[in-house]
């Protein structure tokens, strides 16, 4: 019985007519090789059926059902594994979680099949050695054998395997022949595209090129097969098949082991401005009002920017209209806390603390809806097209920003603090008296949740893995079976609402709310997240508090070059690392 | 001759061809044809805006790039021209000085922003400018010694230019030449030569490199073309274009202020230019700048009418006061992105290539 059929498949990518009525049958248990020469259409017959390139004639079935309609992540779901020609690997995430990734069923590393498990690593010892280490860091071998293991992490009805061999070392290519001689040993469907004969010739059952049957030069295709058929035994090819990476030359040696090192210098160049700023100031007292405030302001742009960079690093969408956001955020809470003025009033924290987060989650609702309209409205239509993107977000927040006066009026609205939690901590430092206004610590508390459940989120959950994955490669995580635009949406949705929190802390920081307060505080953000690296989230919360730190120190030693100070971090920032502090791989 | 003029890079379609010429007559002839002071402005206006929007063409339609400080080296002309006329006394020595300060200053701006920026990454450079337009912004408003703050400076222009200056007693079919028509003129010759000067760059060998690197910058680089100095330069002559644009601005208003050149609404109203006329096409800009003036002036009005009739509906009234302009410039700003990507010429264009197939 045929698990997967193809019948008269035309896809065209761009304008070109690639597949001209491709007719494959795989059948099931069997490997199928599908050879070709360069462009023959053998990775495009896999992308159809995938579904990542849309066939605009024929038919394409699994198991009986039409699969040539479906989007990508479905197609995946119904037991299809795809290893792209490259590789697909997750480079940032480790070799744990990429397979963690691949079974979708698995929401931890524990409820991963342990007996599938050993058997994986007894065809790829490699990964059970490098487990722990990011995934980019492994040769093209182990990266391959990476690959083929997320492809067969929990059983599928059918692999798609596009060009193993390429690029790799012969010891390496025994390596995946002997582990796809047990897959097939084990009845697995396989549909292998490849272009070493070799290989095609240890595996297949069958063989199809059944490509662009009118073109003349098919022949040429065999000749070529036939050439690397004669300089295969030429080759050192070892005789055993459990090749590990003890074995390979020295470069790959024990010792050579990449390990997963946190980058520690951006860090190191925060607490050195910190340590710089104390004799310049010269009172340590006001050193510490200073850094103080500098931190909480830090921590508020942190709340507003993450979610910006996380919309650009997950979906390459550069919102310039992220500042309504804020904007709305900050007008709904002069709303909510008139309306509340009884608690506001009252000397009492808890009062005034409900108060406080009653504002903060209403305006994280306004702007979350807002954020799900914009993303609908605005953002859909030009995915992919940056010129349009930052034209039409730009267009957006003009228009976001007088709709905000039309409802609450072009002038300025004061937004004061609670009762109680005005005015200042007095510190002692060094026999002097710090004043450390008591708002600015809540702030400081506040940034420190969010990003610490940023954090939790995006690094112990598999939501959190999935866009870390998405922000590297988009189109693997639907290959794997997860839809990304409903993860999309929920990530633009959750990075407004968080854009609408920030807003209401730097609202109560200014005390004073004005309609422009979107298009001031977008500027900052720009620079933050430039400074930290489009889309990395740690580098957005050391951009962040450089940048309040700088301002607030400048603000107080040279308030005349205050102004320029973020302009000019920016600038050295860039000078050292072009890419930001943290850059994100892949981008 | 008008197909060397124009650098062979002609209208391409009737209707756009009978348009540009009414509009070049239209505003060659504006002083006699539209009497009155409000008249002139406006047509003195569409000139700035003509030659500020086709600068700014040059650097997003042609090379694709997104500037938002294109309106910080339009005041840096305006402001190089007030500050000298006020500091030096008015006459054409002030203006000179003015001028070529500004120029250099745009210069050596853009040359870095460009050379910094472009060099990293094209997405950040909309950021990055974003960033400097608005610190120079409130730059321009802090150093009030020198500026004037909020309030601006108003100067004095060269004799010939003011409108105190009456060379011939009688009046010239019916208009009085005065200063003001010398102004007028000398902002029509200007910007005509410039414009010309500016479809002749794109149509050069040099515009044609732009807009490979606009379609695919990678090829454009594997083909041997250095993108970063491209695009620097592209950036660089786009804001000496605009920086001329802000001193005639200065020269016609006889006064600079922040609202008039650096704030972000300009800055807005010349990315909907761009794209209401036709991104990448110079036309474009004359099409677009006209269009845009003249539906400020009587938008305005339209909705001051529309206010007026909806007093007591709540929110309708308040949408459509003239102070929400700004509100109905981005519902369009957005519906022209969406819908009318190609612009007036872009849209003549492609129905004159549909009438001859």
């Amino acid at each position: 019985m045929n698990v997967l059929q193809l019948a008269g498949v035309h896809t065209h990518i761009a304008a070109y007519h690639i597949l001209h009525g491709v007719d494959l049958a795989v059948p099931e248990g069997e490997v199928t090789m599908l050879l070709g020469r360069n462009g023959a259409g053998k990775t495009t017959t896999l992308r159809t059926i995938m579904g990542l390139w849309a066939a605009r004639q024929g038919a394409i079935s699994f198991k009986g059902g039409a699969i040539d309609k479906l989007p990508t992540p479905d197609i995946a779901r119904l037991g299809i594994a795809y290893v792209p020609e490259s590789m697909g690997i997750f480079s940032d995430l480790t070799v744990k979680e990429n397979m963690l990734l691949a079974a979708r069923a698995a929401r931890h590393a524990a409820e991963l099949d342990s007996e599938r498990l050993e058997w994986i690593f007894g065809l790829f010892p490699a990964l059970r050695k490098f487990w722990l280490y990011p995934a980019g860091k492994l040769s093209g071998g182990q990266k391959q054998m990476l690959a083929v293991a997320r492809a067969i992490v929990e059983p599928r009805a059918l692999l798609l395997i596009d060009e193993p061999s390429k690029g790799l070392a012969p010891a390496i290519i025994q390596n995946l022949i002997s582990a796809f001689r047990e897959l097939k040993s084990q009845r697995t469907t396989i549909l292998l595209v490849e272009q070493n004969f070799a290989m095609a010739r240890a595996l297949g059952d069958r063989g199809g090129d059944g490509q662009r049957p009118r073109r003349a030069q098919r022949p040429h295709g065999r000749t070529g097969g036939r050439r690397r058929l004669a300089a295969a035994p030429a080759g050192p090819v070892p005789g055993s098949a459990s090749m590990s990476t003890s074995t390979l030359p020295a470069a790959a040696a024990p010792a050579a082991v990449p390990k997963a090192q946190f980058d520690g210098k951006p860090l190191l160049l925060l607490g050195a401005i910190a340590v710089a700023a104390l004799p310049l100031i010269g009172s340590p007292s006001t050193w510490v009002t200073l850094t103080v405030a500098g931190l909480a302001m830090g921590l508020i742009i942190f709340v507003i920017a993450s979610g910006l960079t996380l919309v650009f690093g997950l979906m390459d969408v550069l919102n310039f209209g992220h500042g309504v956001f804020i904007a709305m955020g900050a007008f709904v809470a002069t709303s909510v806390l008139g309306g509340m003025a009884g608690w506001t009033t009252a000397p009492s924290v808890w009062l005034n603390l409900g108060a406080v987060f009653t504002a903060m989650l209403a305006a994280m609702a306004v702007a979350g809806a807002l954020g799900w309209a914009f993303e609908r409205v605005i953002v859909r239509p030009v995915y992919g097209q940056h010129l349009k993107q930052i034209l039409i977000t730009m267009g957006g927040m003009i228009v976001g920003e007088e709709m905000i006066k039309v409802i609450w009026g072009p002038q300025q609205i004061p937004l004061p603090l609670p009762e109680t939690l005005r005015g200042s901590f007095l510190i002692p430092v060094f026999g002097e008296a710090a004043a450390v206004e008591k708002y600015r610590v809540l702030a400081v508390l506040i940034g420190l949740v969010v990003f610490g459940a940023l954090l939790w989120v995006l690094n112990r959950t598999k939501l959190g893995l999935l866009i870390r994955a998405g922000v590297q490669d988009r189109e693997m995580v639907e290959s794997l079976g997860y839809r990304i635009r409903r993860l999309f949406v929920g990530v633009f949705v959750a990075g407004s609402a968080l854009a609408g929190l920030g807003g209401v802390m730097w609202g109560l920081y200014q005390q004073i709310v004005t309609p422009q307060i979107g298009a001031q505080v977008n500027v900052l953000i720009f620079i933050v997240i430039i400074i930290g690296g489009l889309g990395s989230t740690l580098g957005c919360f050391v951009g962040a508090l450089l940048v309040g730190l700088m301002a607030n120190y400048t603000g107080f030693l040279a308030p005349k070059v205050a102004l320029f100070s973020n302009i000019g971090l920016m600038v050295a920032i860039l000078l050292w690392r072009p890419q930001g502090l943290y850059p994100v791989t892949n981008r | 001759m008008i197909n060397r003029l124009l650098s062979h890079d002609l209208p391409r379609s009737r209707w756009l061809a009978v348009l540009l010429i009414v509009i070049v007559i239209g505003l060659a002839f504006a002083p006699f044809l539209f009497p009155g002071s409000k008249a002139l402005g406006v047509a003195a206006k569409m000139l700035v805006f003509i030659l500020l929007v086709a600068s700014y063409d040059l650097l997003l339609g042609y090379t694709g790039i997104v500037s938002f400080a294109h309106t910080m080296f339009f005041g840096i002309g305006a402001y190089g021209v007030a500050v000298t006329s006020t500091r030096m006394g008015e006459g054409w020595l002030a203006v000179a000085v003015g001028l070529a300060a500004a120029l250099a200053i745009s210069l050596l701006l853009s040359l870095v922003i460009g050379l910094f920026s472009l060099r990293v990454k094209a997405i950040f450079y909309a950021m990055i400018t974003l960033a400097v337009a608005t610190a120079f912004q409130t730059l321009a408003s802090q150093l009030s010694d020198v500026t004037g703050g909020e309030d601006g400076l108003s100067f004095r222009n060269p004799v010939w230019l003011s409108p105190s200056f009456v060379p011939f007693e009688t009046p010239f079919l019916g208009v009085a030449v005065d200063g003001k028509l010398l102004s007028y003129y000398l902002l029509f010759v200007v910007v005509a030569m410039l414009f010309l000067l500016l479809l002749r760059i794109v149509n050069s060998p040099f515009g044609r490199v732009l807009q490979a690197i606009r379609e695919n910058d990678f090829r454009a680089e594997a083909i041997g073309y250095r993108t970063v100095v491209y695009r620097t330069l592209s950036n660089v002559l786009s804001a000496l274009f605009a920086t001329v644009a802000g001193a005639l601005l200065a020269l016609w208003l006889r006064y600079t202020g922040p609202d008039t050149t650096l704030s972000f609404e300009i800055m807005l109203d010349i990315l909907l230019i761009v794209v209401i006329g036709g991104m990448g096409t110079m036309y474009g800009a004359v099409v677009g700048a006209v269009l845009f003036v003249l539906a400020q002036n009587y938008l305005q009005t339209l909705l001051a009418l529309g206010s007026s009739t909806f007093e007591g509906v709540p929110l309708l009234g308040a949408v459509l006061t003239p102070d929400r302009w700004l509100l109905w410039l981005g519902v369009l700003f957005v519906l022209s992105v969406y819908h009318f990507p190609a612009g007036v010429v872009g849209r003549l264009r492609l129905l004159a290539l549909k009438e001859k197939s």
